[in-house]
């Protein structure tokens, strides 16, 4: 009696259980973010979760206003758990959204059948920002930022932009890829990135705590003054976020996804470069040191010298004006000629700047190239810095290498010639006028043309035996009379003949070699095209040849002029037969 | 025989002119002398002897950069090639003591030489030969089956074909360019056709130039000189060489 009051007891306690677990089934849906700007995508998940559910039926999506499903096979994935003794199952459905609306995007209602059973997923609203909107960066999983070093530069002035990275830790980087279009109008860009991958490191904005990684680098230059613009910059990155749940498996099945994401354009206001007080402004701003040398500080009248002006440091290297220098009177100048070298580095560009000019002296004696004053435009402290370049002194030498020889050589002691020689009469040379021309370029072409196509006659004979039989039809058959005598037995003669006109016609109009009637043989001429009076004529001569045979009654002279109609009839089908 | 015995004519005028020259010559009445030769020079025939005794009579003159002009020319007679070196020799001494020489630019001294060196008849003779013997070997190697016939072949008519190439080239390079001797003491090489024109750089009698063809204008001609320099000089001031006598 005990042992079946614990029975029932233990039914009791049980049953609740059963009926709890059949009902235990929780379906909801959640997006991978709340607030996306226009142009995002996010990932749209349906969760289904419980103890014991076996079949799941793939929800049909209802169509959502504002956003663009952009697959509609959805990724799936499967989480088990075991919890206080209760095993639970977690289906998930992974819809990818796209939103292409500004304002309240509401996610609604929709059944999701499981094991038969229809449930309903919750509703929710997200919101979609526009790009030009800042977005609540605390609120923000991942977010880009171009950073600007300088936001009120004047022109020329070195900037460094940034493009930084921000990212929750949760968010794993996958990779990037820095779209084309950034516009940068009115600036001199050059790239700073030396190609080594960003390296994120934490920081903490407004207590979150944050991953930030610099994607690439740029100096940046204005070339003039008033309001410019540094354009967006897009970048599509390659996400995985960890899964919900902290276990091993999520490091694997964590949802990966490609974010778009875009800077905001930022305005800079340039301002003008003031004039310089003293000295000769080359548009220079930067720290840069300045020298100047010549190449030969002594040299002969007419030789060329080298002005060199190095320009080095940090700053608008490829901005910079030739600097114009006073020469003294009777120098000439010749095609100067300008080199720049930039190095990189980390947050600037540096580099050296080289004008050289070409100057040459047209007489001699000693000159000084005055001294010059170049200003360079210093921005840390907002005001020129001027270079002083020293005076140089040039000694130009009359041409020593023949002075002695003057004396000697100005008599001018040539006789003239008093014989002539024959006389030439002047023309131009024309190539194309040349008979030789034409007969040397003609000739061999016609040389290759021909031996080409006896090669390709030649390789088809060997290798075609109807074309072999066709093109050697004639000398088969003129060689098969060859050998009738005038002693020949006159049945061996009409049989010579016979053979050589059958095999000619069977070579020549591509028949088997034997086999045929005489009649299939007249039929074979006359659809080639042969005269009816040469097909008749040899209609006449097989007969002949087929009655001599046993009958051999023909006098020689028969016999000659039945050889003579052979050799005709070989002739006529020749020709209508090529 | 009518075309030969014109020939034989005209050859015993320019003979009988070119005499008279030398006697002119010889008796130091110079200007005689060159006028004559100049009538010989019109007739459209020219020999070695005729061209020194022009070079010596500008010489003479004092016009060097005829002088130049007239032995260059005679250069290319191998008879008078030590008159035409000796009286070179003492043009260039000359020249030097008036005014300096420009410096000189290696791709213009490169053009120069190509256009100074350029045979046209050895030019296409030598693809024609080349091809005649190509064209030989391969339908040799046609008949007869041969590796080495085949790559003979081959590489000769490819040489052809580069040939032809160069030919082609520079004829149209040559085509374009005359070399040419400035004859005036001094003129200025101007930005553009025009007296008013701004002066690039002043250039003295005996400087070669080089003529562009492809740029012209009446009373004007188009020249690079040899460092680089380019712009318009009179036509006046330039003697072009003719394609067989060049520098």
């Amino acid at each position: 009696m005990l042992k079946i009051g614990n029975l029932i007891l233990a039914l009791l306690l049980v049953l609740p259980a059963v009926i709890v677990a059949q009902d235990d089934i929780v379906v909801t849906t959640s997006a991978s973010e709340r607030t996306v700007r226009k142009g995002d995508r996010f990932a749209l998940s349906i969760e289904i979760k419980g103890s014991n559910f076996r079949n799941v039926t793939r929800p049909t999506l209802p169509g959502i206003p504002g956003v663009v499903l952009q697959s509609a096979q959805p990724s799936t994935s499967t989480n088990y758990s075991f919890v206080n003794g209760v095993a639970s199952r977690t289906y998930t459905f992974t819809y990818v959204y796209q939103s292409d609306r500004v304002g309240s995007i509401t996610i609604p209602t929709f059944a999701v059948t499981v094991d038969g059973r229809e449930y309903l997923t919750n509703a929710f609203t997200m919101t979609v920002l526009d790009r030009d909107v800042n977005q609540p960066e605390e609120s923000a999983e991942i977010y880009i930022r171009m950073e600007v070093s300088e936001r009120r530069p004047v022109v020329g002035e070195q900037m460094l932009a940034e493009l930084v990275l921000y990212f929750k830790p949760t968010i794993e980087i996958l990779q990037f890829q820095i779209a084309n279009s950034w516009r940068t109008d009115g600036f001199w860009k050059e790239s700073l990135d030396d190609g080594t991958t960003p390296v994120a490191e934490n920081i903490v904005i407004r207590g979150e705590r944050y991953r930030k990684a610099v994607l690439s680098k740029h100096a940046l230059f204005p070339n003039r003054s008033g309001e410019l613009s540094i354009g967006e910059q897009p970048v599509t990155v390659t996400v995985r976020t960890a899964g919900r749940y902290a276990d091993p498996f999520n490091v694997f099945f964590g949802n990966q996804r490609a974010v778009d994401l875009s800077t905001d354009a930022i305005g800079i206001r340039v301002a003008s470069l003031p004039e310089p007080e003293t000295g000769t402004a080359i548009n220079a701003v930067g720290d840069f040191k300045i020298t100047r040398r010549i190449s030969n500080p002594t040299v002969s009248v007419g030789e060329a010298i080298e002005l060199v002006t190095e320009i080095s440091g940090s700053g608008n290297l490829a901005l910079l004006t030739k600097p114009v220098y006073e020469l003294p009177e009777g120098f000439e100048t010749y095609q100067p000629s300008e080199d720049l070298k930039l190095t990189p580095t980390a947050t600037s560009i540096t580099g050296t700047r080289t004008f050289r000019d070409v100057i040459i002296a047209r007489r001699g004696g000693t000159y000084t190239l005055p001294a010059a004053e170049l200003a360079v435009y210093n921005p840390r402290r907002n005001e020129y810095q001027v270079t002083t370049l020293g005076a140089v002194t040039i000694t130009v030498n009359r041409d020593t290498n023949t002075p002695l020889s003057y004396t000697s050589d100005t008599r001018f002691s040539m006789v003239p010639v008093m014989t002539a020689t024959p006389w030439v009469t002047r023309h131009a040379f024309g190539t194309w006028r040349q008979w030789w021309f034409w007969l040397g370029i003609i000739l061999p072409l016609l040389l290759i043309v021909w031996g080409w196509r006896d090669r390709k006659n030649r390789d088809r004979l060997n290798s075609d035996y109807g074309f072999f039989r066709k093109t050697k039809a004639k000398e088969r058959a003129m060689s098969k009379l060859a050998v009738i005598t005038p002693e020949q037995d006159v049945k061996d003669t009409y049989a010579a003949l016979y053979s050589a006109l059958s095999g000619f016609v069977c070579d020549k109009l591509g028949l088997p070699e034997a086999g045929l009637s005489d009649q299939q043989l007249l039929d074979a001429m006359t659809q080639a095209g042969v005269d009816a009076q040469a097909v008749s004529d040899a209609k006449r001569l097989f007969e002949s040849c087929n009655t001599i045979r046993f009958a051999p009654v023909a006098s020689r002279k028969d016999v000659a002029r039945e050889q003579q109609l052979v050799l005709h009839l070989i002739q006529t089908i020749s020709e209508v037969v090529p | 025989m009518m075309i030969a015995l014109l020939l034989l004519l005209l050859q015993g005028g320019a003979d009988q002119l070119f005499n008279e020259a030398t006697e002119h010559l010889t008796q130091k009445r110079v200007m005689e002398a060159s006028t004559v030769l100049h009538q010989v020079d019109a007739m459209d025939v020219e020999n070695g002897p005729m061209l020194i005794n022009l070079g010596i009579a500008y010489a003479q003159l004092d016009s060097l950069g005829l002088a130049k002009y007239y032995f260059t020319r005679a250069a290319a007679y191998s008879e008078v090639s030590a008159q035409s070196e000796a009286g070179l020799s003492y043009v260039t001494q000359q020249l030097q003591r008036r005014a300096s020489g420009l410096p000189v630019l290696a791709i213009n001294r490169i053009q120069n030489s190509i256009l100074s060196r350029f045979d046209p008849f050895l030019s296409l003779l030598i693809p024609i030969l080349l091809l005649n013997v190509g064209a030989l070997l391969l339908v040799w190697h046609f008949r007869s089956a041969n590796r080495s016939r085949k790559i003979a072949a081959i590489v000769l008519l490819s040489a052809s074909g580069i040939g032809f190439l160069h030919h082609t080239v520079v004829s149209v390079f040559a085509g374009r360019y005359d070399l040419g001797v400035m004859i005036r003491q001094e003129a200025q090489l101007r930005e553009s056709a025009s007296p008013e024109a701004s002066v690039i750089v002043p250039v003295f009698e005996g400087y070669d130039v080089r003529i562009d063809r492809s740029q012209a204008s009446e009373g004007w001609i188009h020249v690079i000189l040899i460092n680089g320099s380019k712009g318009w000089l009179p036509a006046s001031a330039i003697r072009t060489y003719p394609s067989n006598a060049r520098p």
